[in-house]
């Protein structure tokens, strides 16, 4: 009994210290195949390599910190080298880990890829999918560039613009960072507002676009779609 | 000789030339009391060799000194045709001026800005010192520039920093020898729409033969042409512009075209384009035959010679050609069309705006410069509107800073406030290889027996597949692009433990903010690429 409660203390204290040395292990690893696939002279081998041991460490510690990166990053090589729209990594960790911030942008690039994927399936089905998926994104930032991408998607697929200006209000109330990604949203607000016939939010956002973006391009088209839908210039 | 005498003579010898040298270094710097230069010298380099462009500088630096006494600027100037390898050879050696012009058209700019230059955001979010007591008192310094140090030189989009100081601000007119003029029409004055600019055309070609005079009206080159033709064709098409982009965002960018020109959205038959290419050919009967060989500098000579009463030009050129004439120049906008004009209104809206012209001349301030302190000051008082209007005066370049007055001449260089888009010419063939097979069958539309049909004949074959070809290659880039950002992206995220901010997106970080312009890349690459694919069969 005496011997059992020796071993339980010891490994109560050593414990901690050897997960620290774990997960201090698995950053190092994991901050070692991020410098590697950054350099540019890296070589099919060199990746190989690299995802290997990318797998390596998501399978050992697969709900640390350095695990649940290295799960996103294998996904995101996976999207973008082998054109895989949902790639396994991603589906468990949006299954595992909703709420993580790499999670979160892990749905992002699935509703991405979801919304022009090439196939047979229709733009309404697309569309009401990546609404579906859309519900985990919870986190601001992201948020916000779901709600871009979707006013863009609704364009993009028939025009469809009353979910469209929906979207896209939704996006500028989060706070666009982009100054040129914000005054192109402002712009369509305007335009799809007046197109749907709410001369009032046409009016406020062509007024917002025309103080915050004095010298852009489209200063004088946006006066005049101003002026048409009964409203004058600040 | 024995070796030891060889030596001792040998020492002797090194200890005299020592000698001599130090008594020649002293003499020179201690001559009849004079004591050594003790002000803080900092070196400015520049490929502005214009006429007129280096005493503008120095100006600016002789007030600066008189100011400031315990400085010396001295200028460096380079040829322009060696400035990239000096750029490079000095600051790799370490041995470059303070302060350096900024060329964001060299190869690998961007790479030298990241390593060789400071940033200077955090400077140009301040107010400028040297504009205490004038309107643009207690202005964030960037704002005071008319561009905003929104230009390729000043700002690096990919590296977030601004980096310049901008001189001047630039643009296309039309430059014309004023007393030709008068002698042809009674006028100094330049019509004010396209119609009456045609006419004007009549009546030099009617001079010319009456008089046996060899005046055409535009001397003629490739690039003048281009840029004549290329606003003109631009406001006939705007209509079709704005109709275009389907994204409601009111402007199209260069691969919105070929986008829209697959999904059969316009084609080389909608009466604009034909339109535009008639008004093109139009004006090519008023440049000497064979003007789409030239170059600028065959152009300025027909223009200098007196063989033309019109040049279209960039304004920064105009300092130059006043210098090299007796006859006065003088500079108008580009006649604009107007909705009522019987043959190409329909498409029309109103003038080109030039809202957004850029700045150029930009100098930039090199990391670890022997006398950063100065070298910053010197910015800040040259571009003031103080340094501005001196440097402006001398130049007779636009001045970059606003609220700067300008002589009754250059007021119609001054960028056009108004207006609407103007680059459908110049962005029609997107940003690769499709540029080529458009520009190059030129000579089908300006040459004698050819015509709209010779060049639409050419290009409605070529253009779809060669914007097919360059937007494949745009999507593969992007997405090697895409490749390379991925590990930098989660590399920022590790090392700064993103977690995003409560209070919401304004206080989100520089990590946030990556990501969402790489969304925005990524979803026009994917749309890009389900285009290309739904368009398969498209011509």
């Amino acid at each position: 009994m005496r011997q059992l409660v020796c071993f339980a203390l010891a490994l109560g204290l050593t414990g901690p210290a050897l997960r620290a040395a774990d997960a201090a292990t698995a950053r190092a690893r994991l901050d070692a195949a991020v410098a590697v696939l950054q350099s540019p002279a890296v070589g099919e081998e060199d990746s190989r390599r690299i995802r290997a041991d990318l797998a390596a460490l998501a399978a050992e510690s697969p709900v640390t910190e350095s695990g649940i990166a290295a799960r996103y990053l294998l996904g995101r090589l996976r999207q973008i080298e082998e054109g895989i729209g949902e790639p396994p990594e991603f589906t468990s960790l949006l299954s595992e880990h909703p709420q993580h911030p790499l999670a979160q942008l892990a749905a992002v690039k699935v509703i991405l890829r979801r919304l022009y994927a090439e196939g047979p399936e229709t733009p309404g089905a697309r569309l009401q999918a990546a609404e579906q998926l859309g519900r985990v994104v919870t986190l601001a930032a992201l948020r916000c560039d779901f709600h871009q991408a979707m006013g863009d998607a609704y364009i993009f697929h028939g025009d469809r613009r009353e979910p469209a200006l929906r979207h896209l209000r939704a996006a500028e109330a989060l706070g666009i960072p982009s100054a040129a990604a914000r005054a192109n949203v402002l712009v369509q607000i305007g335009e799809l507002a007046r197109l749907t016939g709410d001369g009032a939010v046409a009016g406020w956002s062509y007024r917002k676009f025309l103080a915050d973006f004095p010298r852009d391009l489209r200063q004088q088209i946006v006066r005049d779609r101003l002026a048409d839908s009964g409203g004058s210039a600040p | 000789m024995s070796p030891r005498l060889k030596s001792t003579l040998l020492w002797a010898l090194l200890a005299v030339v020592f000698g001599l040298c130090t008594w020649h270094v002293a003499r020179v710097s201690f001559r009849k009391g004079a004591t050594v230069d003790h002000r803080r010298v900092v070196r400015v380099g520049h490929f502005m060799l214009h006429s007129g462009i280096r005493d503008a500088l120095q100006a600016v630096i002789d007030e600066y000194e008189r100011r400031h006494p315990e400085v010396h600027i001295v200028q460096v100037p380079v040829p322009d045709r060696a400035y990239p390898q000096f750029l490079r050879t000095q600051l790799v050696a370490g041995t470059a001026p303070d302060i350096l012009q900024i060329g964001a058209h060299f190869t690998g700019m961007d790479e030298l800005r990241a390593r060789y230059f400071e940033p200077i955001s955090a400077i140009v979010e301040e107010p400028n010192p040297y504009n205490a007591g004038t309107p643009l008192a207690g202005r964030r310094w960037r704002d005071t520039f008319l561009d905003g140090l929104e230009n390729g030189e000043a700002y690096s989009a990919a590296l977030r920093h601004y980096y310049g100081i901008p001189l001047a601000v630039g643009g296309v007119r039309i430059l014309y020898n004023a007393p030709l003029l008068r002698r042809i029409t009674d006028s100094t004055a330049l019509p004010q729409t396209y119609a009456q600019l045609i006419e004007l055309c009549r009546r030099i070609e009617s001079f010319a033969q009456t008089q046996a005079q060899p005046v055409v009206p535009f001397a003629g080159s490739r690039l003048s042409a281009l840029f004549l033709m290329s606003p003109l064709f631009s406001i006939v098409n705007q209509r079709l512009y704005y109709d275009l982009a389907t994204d409601h965002t009111l402007r199209l960018t260069d691969w919105d075209y070929g986008l829209a020109y697959l999904q059969g959205r316009w084609n080389f038959d909608r009466p604009s384009i034909r339109l535009g290419y008639a008004l093109a050919r139009e004006l090519a009967r008023y440049q000497k035959p064979g003007f789409y060989q030239l170059n600028t500098s065959d152009a300025t000579l027909q223009f200098l010679q007196g063989q033309s009463v019109m040049l279209v030009s960039h304004v920064l050129d105009v300092t130059n050609l006043k210098a090299q004439t007796d006859f006065e120049i003088a500079a108008a906008p580009i006649p604009a069309l107007t909705r009522d004009d019987p043959v190409y209104g329909e498409g029309v809206l109103g003038p080109v705006t030039e809202i957004d012209t850029k700045a150029a001349a930009n100098l930039g301030l090199v990391r670890g410069a022997p006398q950063r302190e100065a070298a910053v000051d010197f910015l800040r008082f040259l571009g003031s509107k103080p340094g501005m209007e001196i440097f402006s005066a001398r130049s007779n370049w636009l001045p970059s800073v606003e609220g700067v007055a300008v002589p009754a001449w250059m007021e119609p260089l001054r960028p056009q406030q108004a207006g609407y888009a103007g680059r459908f010419f110049a962005e029609i063939a997107g940003k690769g290889d499709a540029r080529f097979v458009v520009g190059n069958q030129y000579h089908l539309l300006f040459g004698q027996g050819g015509g709209v049909d010779a060049l639409l004949g050419v290009i409605r074959e070529s253009y779809g597949p060669a914007m097919r070809t360059d937007l494949m290659k745009d999507v593969r880039e992007s997405n090697h692009n895409l490749r390379r950002q991925e590990p930098a992206l989660l590399g920022a995220y590790l090392a700064t433990e993103a977690a995003p901010p409560a209070a919401g997106r304004a206080e989100a970080g520089g990590f946030w903010r990556d990501v969402s312009s790489q969304n925005g890349y990524e979803a026009r690459m994917l749309r890009t690429q389900l285009i290309l694919s739904q368009t398969n069969n498209s011509p």
